[in-house]
């Protein structure tokens, strides 16, 4: 069985500090990291425009299921009141968002939730390890937080994976997996019906990759790590140009070379240059 | 330009950022001025906000730094490129060696102008915020004494039409005081003390915003008329020398002429001085803006008599 470990990331209500629970040995640079950042996007979309905190049908969630080169990561990005419904507002009483997923140091692991069943609610086991990483620091002073280790273990979607034995026999395959289909400098954007069918076929695929479904608008995700997306507002498949890598170093300009830089060149001696110059006379 | 803004967590950084663009995006602008984000995601999204702004519903806690590309225009014309870093609150508090208070080290001292956000109404009503803001007003200062160019730093108070009584200003302002000395005092900055309502009725989110770009603009014409002297007297200088039989031993030499030297100097010149004059009548039109503002939208009275400013 794989081990997962969780990752959590959301602020208390009084500190301005994010970072809950990261696994051992991650820093909040590493890509898996880095990836939940991107789901949540600062919060942007993940409740519908005009909707308010006690409307739970405008609550827009969105998950991740990503593939690196060192582990899976999968997650979700959501209103901290669809989880707890105590652990939700800083003190000044806005309303906070936040992120839970799990890492696991396998990147070619099968054991995943399907995408039904990573929407939070009270009961789901999202809120569960959001409230052991946020209760006990809720109101813990900034400078006495720091960022928890979290331990690994068995991965909590333990229904689905019972589901997933029975589909195979008892018998889940293990090894590589086909690669994702992507596009190099490019996201491979979906509209939100594709979303089951995309996570499903990403959660059988190998990567690099990142999957990221719930987007309310394609326009809100920040596509420097995101491989394929799936947003309400795309009627269609598109491929969206990726924000361009900057090199670490530029190459060197070729030097431009002007009618001025010929007539100097090093190989063009003085005595060449009175040999024309004497030319130019006979010939005049 | 680069710009950095700084404030605490819950000062309203964001709604500022919201309700500034708000106006000065819109159809009218200021006095001519129209600023435009170059992302259509942040201009959605800076507009969104502001409309939820006017509804009451103020923004989400920001998680990340968030940089804004933006486009000053005056009369229609671009005037120049400005990016605008926002800081969240809890980057002020983490140690230099985190990621966010390093960035944010390092981004102040490439700065071209600060702009720090502090929230008048906390300030006045509750005492733990005079802790809260120290670490502002010492990364505040320290920008000040490191800056070797002037450059613009603006103090703005937001929440400032929640105060009304001229003892609650002066527990407000308290903290910053040694600050605003400086700010007043300093060769080193262009400084400037604004109060700012971001609002259901927003009042003077302009200033700031205004004041950067002024001064940032001022800079940039002063670097470009030094410039311009500078390859001027290069030209002058090489134009003393030029000669004929310094065309033919230069020629021979395979170096530059001196005649050759003066024509890609007055170039040099030129070229200046192509970027410097379009940048002339937007920069008096600014000063006439902001000392226009000082008047229109100055501090309220009850700041004037707590602080005498």
């Amino acid at each position: 069985m794989t081990d997962w470990s969780a990752i959590v990331y959301g602020r208390t209500s009084v500190a301005d500090r994010w970072w809950r629970a990261l696994p051992h040995g991650l820093t909040t640079r590493h890509w898996a990291a880095q990836a939940a950042l991107d789901t949540v996007a600062s919060g942007s979309g993940l409740i519908q425009p005009g909707g308010g905190p006690a409307d739970a049908a405008a609550f827009t969630p969105r998950t991740v299921l990503a593939r690196g080169r060192d582990g899976t990561l999968v997650g979700i990005a959501c209103r901290a009141r669809q989880l707890d419904t105590r652990l939700c507002q800083d003190r000044h009483g806005r309303d906070l968002y936040c992120f839970v997923g799990w890492f696991t140091a396998d990147r070619f692991v099968r054991e995943m939730p399907r995408l039904d069943e990573l929407g939070p609610g009270p009961a789901s086991w999202a809120s569960a390890v959001y409230r052991q990483y946020a209760e006990p620091v809720w109101t813990t002073p900034e400078h006495s937080l720091s960022v928890i280790a979290s331990d690994p273990g068995p991965a909590p979607w333990q229904a689905s994976l019972s589901r997933l034995e029975a589909d195979t026999g008892g018998d889940v395959a293990s090894g590589p997996l086909p690669a994702l289909r992507t596009s190099p400098g490019h996201v491979l954007a979906f509209p939100a019906s594709s979303s089951v069918r995309l996570w499903d076929l990403a959660s059988r695929s190998g990567g690099p990759f990142m999957l990221t479904t719930g987007w309310q608008q394609a326009g809100h995700a920040p596509l420097d790590r995101i491989t394929h997306l799936c947003a309400a507002d795309l009627m269609s498949e598109a491929a969206l140009p990726a924000p361009a890598q900057t090199p670490a170093s530029s190459p060197p300009s070729p030097e431009t070379v002007d009618k001025e830089t010929v007539d100097k060149r090093p190989g063009m001696d003085k005595r060449a240059r009175w040999a024309s110059l004497l030319g130019a006379f006979r010939r005049s | 330009m680069r710009i950095v803004m700084l404030g605490h967590s819950n000062a309203g950084k964001t709604t500022y950022m919201s309700m500034m663009y708000q106006y000065m995006s819109g159809r009218k602008g200021h006095n001519g001025f129209r600023i435009e984000a170059s992302d259509g995601s942040q201009h959605t999204r800076l507009l969104e906000n502001a409309t939820a702004i006017s509804r009451g519903k103020y923004p989400d806690p920001t998680s990340r730094r968030d940089t804004y590309n933006f486009r000053l225009y005056f009369e229609g014309r671009q005037v120049s490129d400005f990016v605008w870093a926002d800081y969240r609150g809890g980057a002020l508090t983490e140690r230099s060696s985190d990621e966010d208070m390093a960035a944010l080290l390092d981004d102040m001292k490439q700065s071209d102008a600060v702009v720090v956000f502090a929230d008048a109404h906390e300030l006045a009503t509750d005492p733990d915020s005079r802790r809260r803001v120290a670490t502002l007003t010492v990364l505040l200062q320290r920008a000040i004494a490191d800056q070797h160019k002037a450059t613009p730093v603006v103090l703005a108070y937001t929440k400032a039409d929640l105060l009304r009584k001229s003892e609650e200003w002066s527990v407000a302002v308290e903290p910053f005081e040694q600050v605003s000395r400086a700010l007043e005092t300093s060769s080193n900055v262009k400084g400037t003390i604004v109060t700012v309502a971001c609002g259901q009725r927003p009042k003077a989110v302009h200033v700031p915003v205004l004041w950067c770009l002024s001064h940032g603009v001022a800079n940039k014409i002063a670097a470009l008329r030094e410039d311009v002297a500078y390859w001027q007297r290069e030209a002058d200088s090489a134009g003393k020398k030029a000669s004929i039989s310094n065309s033919f031993k230069s020629w021979l030499d395979s170096v530059e002429s001196e005649r050759k030297k003066q024509l890609r100097y007055l170039k040099e010149a030129k070229e200046r001085l192509a970027q410097l004059e379009p940048l002339l009548r937007p920069a008096e039109k600014l000063k006439g803006t902001l000392a226009k503002a000082q008047r229109k939208d100055g501090p309220p009275r009850a700041f004037r008599k707590a602080t005498g400013r």
